[in-house]
């Protein structure tokens, strides 16, 4: 697939300052175009941004971009899509923020199941600090901070959020554009908490997981013949112990999402509700 | 002994989870129903089960602008409610206890030394059961026993107790009725009619509202259009919670228990910048965590209002009891440089009037707005009139659609602006920036250089003097010339002025008060030409280090005379505090 450069929402202004060769180029464009094709207008969108190499995309996506705090853009963005839900809401995280600093947020939100789409750049290390363990580096990964190797085992995301019953469940690759764009589609498309686990080389400090290491591993779930439905499967795939590294949709379900649980926002989304109200009938109760 | 009419202090104590709570309204609201004025205040462990519960209430046909430690009727459900309280009570003063209760077994009120009080022994647990309810029900029956000493008609109480359980079905109605006229029928009317005090019905043309800081917080957000309330719940901030996720729904408000307090402020950032007022609310140790995201919303501009209600300190402190000494931890939150505007409501008004306002502030001047109350103030209900201050609502430079130059980017970070640039809401066609945590220049876009550096710096540092041109100065209240100023902040408020009365009904000594609502910005040139004109100065503060006298001190100039601070979990004490003051005038 080809995209389109009338489609592209970069800005021309503004160049990224990723690393060439960068597995954030391939999200950015991804996102880029799917917005594009899916004719959500720059101003219908509202991407909420981590901190790292990740979250330094806020200053190159078309849209209403919000560059947070480190680990915190989930539940940002939650209050966002409460305020207003007609707006798409996006969040763009690296595993530094989504699976360190900031999994409390990430588990909660799959509970309330939020209509938003959480994407997590997973790199398996802090770049932007220049290289330093993640909670997705491998055990025995030797880095800045851990000379010695990382003792800790590596978190599973795709195994957490299906054990937590989260509403789409998604593992993509920046090495396979058209896949990725299917996935975001789809999260997109649902209603509901969609997360997406980007497998995202980082060309600089990771010397390990490669793109070259990743081409060997990986494995299309649709070839495989898996039913997104099916949560034992997916649990199945996501814990197996074998080298394969599956990448698609892994679990979808649904739920009701936060806003349908919320009457208040029946009538329409919280910013177009009227300020004024008559507190009279309350005082009544309370003498 | 004369019988006093109208003025007195009632107290309850016994065990948590025996009803002192829902005894203690019933006696306030039955008060404030006969058209007296009230100021409770309530003492409890951080317990659900077991500990010492007290609430006390005092009651006065005027307006009363403080509690009182000093209790004239008594009612112990329990042993240790004598033991704990006996010394409070007055001379002359009556205890309501029931002989009959396990830990009553042996008590010899003789024994006590205490030859003045009036002892009532009315078997409230037996008499309860009798009635058709169980041993714990006896506060019901020690209520009715209280209202008969005070001579008031039945209906009174049996009105507010109807209201009360009316959701519980009639059938507990019909109960709590019993076991009120049960008790309220114990007391033999010569009793009564030498009971010292009486509790004789005012007309009173509107029943006023029964209302603690927290839910006059709660309603002045309300008022305010706030529509997302935010909070994870701790003590003394969580009744702004129960009483939004009750009532907020049915005026369009989403009310969100979060996952913590990171969760709960980002959450509120995020629907602020959407574009609806909101707010989120916690103590001391909450705050600790919002701290990072109070910076988030300074650097991206977002209007939230956050209640920060006092308790003990340091750490999980004194979790149930008052204090005033977060006042640095709020000035300071955060790393770098940055407009906070900090407000400190003396009273259930002000905690309505300031709430309003605060979202006024927060969306006039996009900078967090941090309203710091105590539980003391939070928790402490007084009786009045409904609320008639309506702010009109000033949401700021908002621009539509419409009003925006041709192309996709909004300069929503002009440095050319006065301090506060126009916004766009999300959602709006060509008003597009970035809201970033990182310095940014006019379109939000991350920029490290010297001159956006300093132009957005110093346009975001333009804010404060514009809040402080917009704000009403602080004023003296009494008489220009004073034998000592008295300096307070946030809801000391009201035991200043009753200390005030005192001085002056009793030892006919001239004070003025300065009571600090606004303290960020910090009104300096007001506070220091008041202070100028002060014989003698004291600043009273519920910490220990002085954390309000060192602010004005940095601003001013100026320290005081005199300090008193108190840092035990109580609050200050009208009376106790008229003594020392007199003794800083001798």
């Amino acid at each position: 697939m080809t995209i389109d450069p009338s489609t592209h929402r970069a800005e021309t202004s503004n160049v990224p300052t990723w690393c060439p060769g960068c597995g954030n180029f391939a999200l950015w464009s991804a996102l880029n175009h799917v917005l594009a094709v899916t004719n959500i207008a720059p101003h219908q969108a509202a991407v909420v941004f981590d901190i790292g190499c990740s979250g330094n995309g806020a200053n190159w996506v078309k849209a209403y971009c919000f560059h947070g705090l480190h680990g915190r853009a989930v539940p940002l963005a939650t209050g966002i899509a409460l305020a207003n839900h007609r707006l798409k809401t996006i969040v763009i995280s690296g595993d530094g923020a989504a699976y360190g600093e900031g999994l409390g947020h990430f588990l909660h939100a799959i509970r309330s199941n939020p209509d938003l789409t959480y994407i997590v750049e997973n790199n398996q290390l802090y770049a932007l600090t220049k290289g330093q363990a993640s909670p997705t580096s491998a055990e025995g990964f030797k880095t800045v901070s851990t000379p010695t190797g990382v003792t800790d085992e590596p978190l599973n995301p795709i195994a957490l959020a299906i054990s937590a019953d989260c509403s789409y469940v998604a593992r993509g690759f920046a090495g396979d554009l058209p896949h990725l764009e299917g996935l975001i589609q789809g999260a997109l498309a649902h209603r509901g908490f969609a997360f997406i686990d980007v497998f995202q080389p980082c060309v600089t400090f990771n010397r390990l997981n490669t793109f070259a290491w990743f081409y060997e591993r990986i494995r299309k779930l649709d070839e495989l013949g898996h039913d997104p439905s099916d949560r034992p499967s997916a649990w199945q795939r996501a814990v197996s112990a074998n080298d394969d590294l599956p990448i698609g949709l892994f679990y979808r379900a649904e739920r009701p999402t936060l806003q349908d649980r919320l009457p208040v926002l029946r009538p329409g989304p919280l910013v177009d509700q009227p300020l004024t109200v008559d507190l009279s009938r309350l005082y009544e109760g309370l003498s | 002994m004369e019988r006093q009419k109208n003025t007195f202090s009632w107290k309850i104590g016994g065990e948590a989870g025996f009803g002192i709570m829902a005894s203690g309204t019933i006696f306030a609201k039955t008060c404030l129903r006969a058209g007296l004025q009230i100021f409770d205040y309530s003492e409890y462990p951080s317990l659900i089960r077991g500990g010492h519960n007290t609430y006390q209430v005092y009651v006065a046909p005027q307006p009363v602008r403080a509690w009182r430690a000093a209790v004239n009727i008594l009612v112990a459900l329990n042993r240790e409610t004598v033991d704990q309280h006996l010394a409070e009570v007055s001379p002359g003063g009556a205890v309501v206890f029931d002989p009959g209760e396990y830990s009553f077994r042996d008590f010899r009120p003789a024994a006590l030394g205490r030859d003045d009080i009036r002892w009532h022994p009315v078997s409230l647990g037996q008499i309860s059961v009798d009635h058709g309810g169980e041993l714990y029900m006896r506060n019901t029956v020690a209520l009715g026993a209280t209202f008969a000493l005070l001579s008031v008609n039945f209906s009174f109480p049996a009105a507010v107790v109807k209201d009360l359980f009316m959701a519980k079905g009639q059938a507990v109605v019909d109960l709590n009725l019993a076991l009120l006229r049960a008790g309220y029928q114990a007391i033999d009317s010569e009793a009564a009619r030498h009971f010292p005090w009486d509790l004789d019905p005012l007309p009173s043309p509107e029943p006023p509202l029964y209302l603690a800081g927290n839910e006059a917080i709660a309603l002045g957000a309300l008022q305010a259009g706030c529509k997302f309330y935010a909070a994870y719940p701790m003590t003394p901030s969580s009744t702004i919670l129960h009483f939004l996720a009750e009532h907020g729904p049915t005026y369009g408000m989403v009310v969100r228990h979060a996952e913590d307090e990171i969760g709960v402020i980002n959450e509120t950032i995020g629907a602020a910048y959407a574009g609806v007022r909101a707010m989120c609310g916690t103590a001391g140790g909450g705050f600790s965590l919002m701290t990072e995201a109070v910076g988030l919303a300074g650097m991206t501009e977002v209007g939230v209002v956050i209640i920060e209600a006092q308790r003990g300190g340091p750490s999980t402190g004194l979790p149930t009891w008052t204090e005033q000494a977060d006042l640095r931890q709020v000035l300071h939150a955060s790393q770098g440089d940055f407009l906070k505007i900090v407000l400190a409501p003396g009273d259930v008004e002000e905690c309505f009037e300031l709430t309003q306002l605060a979202f006024d502030l927060a969306e006039r001047y996009q900078t967090p707005i941090i309203i710091m109350t105590d539980k003391y103030l939070a928790e402490s209900h007084v009786g009045v009139p409904r609320f008639r201050t309506v702010l009109p609502v000033d949401r700021g430079l908002v621009r539509r659609s419409e009003e925006l130059p041709p192309g996709d980017r909004f300069r929503r970070y002009d440095p050319a602006a006065d301090g506060v640039a126009p916004r766009t809401l999300p959602g709006t066609p060509g008003g597009l920036f970035v809201a970033n945590s990182d310095e940014h220049d006019r379109y939000g876009f991350s920029e490290e250089g010297v001159a956006n550096r300093l132009a957005q710096m110093n346009r975001r540092a333009r804010k404060e003097a514009m809040v402080l041109r917009g704000l009403p100065h602080p004023t003296l209240v009494g008489p220009a010339k004073a034998d000592l100023t008295i300096v307070s902040w946030g809801s000391t408020k009201g035991v200043v002025s009753e200390a005030r009365a005192i001085l002056t009904q009793r030892y006919h000594l001239q004070t003025n008060h300065l009571h600090l609502w606004l303290v960020n910005p910090f009104p300096a040139t007001a506070v220091d030409t008041l202070l100028s004109r002060a014989r003698t100065t004291v600043m009273v503060e519920g910490n220990q280090s002085g954390q309000m006298a060192g602010w004005i001190r940095q601003h001013t100039g100026r320290q005081f005379d005199h300090h008193l601070r108190q840092y035990d979990g109580r609050p200050f004490e009208p009376e106790k505090l008229a003594g020392q003051l007199q003794a800083l005038i001798r």
